[in-house]
């Protein structure tokens, strides 16, 4: 009698009120798992484990690789012929050496003076602008302060360089694709 | 504090300098297309090409050139001992002269149809000088005759930059910007540089003028700013006429020098033109 109440009590602990279901893998919507061979199963592994090493060893390989200047590289096609590309040797006379170093001459003189010019505006212009904002200072401060602000909304300037033709007026471009063939060398 | 303020006030009350602040806008159109070289340029360009040949390998094109060569020299050997020709067909394929051939055409073509020859040469018609499209290869400036508030007596000045008086509550760039909004009535959009100015030019009023306004002169200061391309594409260049602006033109660098008068008040602009 005695043992029974116990087991009555024992009854009602708390761990009775764990809920067990019946376990999933015997579930009909569930795909049944086919059974291995654990032989196959291992080589599997290892291919696939060679091929993501094989995979990271790329990676790095390219990883260290510089982004390639291709002005320095060859040209491999080109190359190859490259003894059918050379013209043949030209015989300058004495008059046309002369010539073209008289000519480099003009150029690099003509460019000095150019420089110089340039850079005789520049100054002036510095100064002339000096001498402007120390006016504008004397007649009114708060409109000094104002000039010398940056401004910031001018830039970046963006100048179109003129051409060697003008425009032509009512031009209709030809239709075409616009084809972005730079290479990507990000990531 | 107070003692700086009084000072200030002292010092202004002994001055009886007072000045008129003006802007004025240099204006300018770039230059279109580039101008021919120099001729120190073109020798040392003709040279530098030549040589720059001279040292180069064959191109592909060049290479093709002297394949095409040889195959039609074997065509014409074949064609003389009268053997098949039927072998060298496929190997010609389109040769480097009928190319070029081809591209002179349609060189040709387009520069009948555009005509650059003749578009370089500009506006030629009466050499009109408000057409935007003069001088081609040089900087243009906008001068013009204004009113100054004076239209009923007919007074206008002489050929001047564009010029406004500054008013209150705005800064100087603003006040640029009002006198180029005023110039013209269809849309007009130009690029002040800076919010400071690159030159100054002090005029002194005449005695009338100066007792009747109360100020001893104008101080003018310039800035620059350049059209953009968008509106020198609809190139019908209007000033507004009626208002404040009775004349313009648009002058180069030496036009400038010869019509616009007072020295003193061109070389204060004179950093305006750089070419």
């Amino acid at each position: 009698m005695s043992l029974l109440s116990n087991l009555a009590r024992l009854s009602l602990l708390p761990t009775r009120s764990l809920h067990q279901t019946i376990p999933n893998a015997s579930s009909v919507f569930m795909k049944r798992q086919k059974k291995i061979d654990p032989e196959v199963a291992k080589q599997r592994e290892a291919r696939r484990r060679k091929r993501l090493e094989k995979d990271i060893r790329q990676m790095q390989k390219h990883s260290k690789k510089p982004k390639p200047v291709d002005e320095l590289t060859l040209d491999v096609k080109s190359a190859k012929n490259i003894e059918e590309r050379r013209r043949p040797p030209t015989q300058l006379t004495l008059e046309e050496i002369d010539e073209r170093a008289i000519a480099l001459k003009d150029y690099s003189r003509s460019r000095l003076a150019l420089q110089r010019e340039d850079d005789k505006w520049i100054r002036g212009a510095i100064e002339s602008q000096r001498k402007a904002l120390a006016e504008l200072k004397k007649l009114s401060p708060e409109l000094y302060t104002a000039a010398v602000q940056p401004a910031a909304n001018d830039l970046p300037l963006t100048i179109h360089g003129p051409s060697l033709t003008p425009p032509i007026k009512n031009y209709e471009a030809p239709d075409g694709d616009y084809i972005d063939t730079t290479r990507n060398w990000a990531s | 504090m107070l003692s700086t303020t009084i000072r200030r006030y002292l010092s202004s009350s002994q001055s009886p300098q007072k000045w008129e602040i003006y802007a004025s806008v240099v204006l300018s159109r770039a230059p279109l297309i580039a101008p021919p070289m120099s001729e120190i340029e073109s020798k040392f360009h003709r040279l530098q090409m030549k040589e720059e040949e001279e040292k180069s390998l064959l191109s592909n094109y060049e290479l093709k050139t002297k394949q095409d060569l040889k195959m039609v020299a074997r065509r014409e050997q074949l064609i003389r001992e009268g053997k098949e020709l039927s072998e060298l067909d496929e190997e010609i394929g389109v040769t480097n002269a009928q190319k070029e051939d081809d591209w002179n055409r349609i060189s040709e073509e387009l520069n009948q149809k555009y005509r650059f020859d003749s578009l370089k040469t500009g506006v030629t018609e009466a050499e009109n000088e408000r057409n935007l499209m003069r001088e081609m290869e040089r900087k243009l400036v906008l001068i013009v005759k204004q009113r100054m508030g004076n239209e009923s007596k007919g007074y206008e000045t002489p050929w001047i930059l564009p010029q406004i008086k500054h008013r209150d509550g705005e800064t100087l760039r603003q006040t640029a910007e009002r006198c180029i909004g005023e110039l013209s009535s269809n849309d007009l959009s130009a690029d002040i540089s800076g919010n400071a100015p690159f030159g100054v030019f002090t005029h002194r009023y005449p005695k009338p003028i100066s007792s009747k306004t109360g100020a001893t002169g104008a101080k003018i200061f310039f800035f620059s700013a350049n059209l953009t391309t968008s509106s020198q594409e609809n190139s019908e260049f209007k000033v507004n006429e009626s208002e404040d602006i009775s004349d313009f033109k648009w002058v180069n660098q030496q036009e400038f020098w010869s019509t616009v008068p007072g020295t003193d008040y061109k070389k204060s602009m004179r950093f305006a033109f750089l070419e």
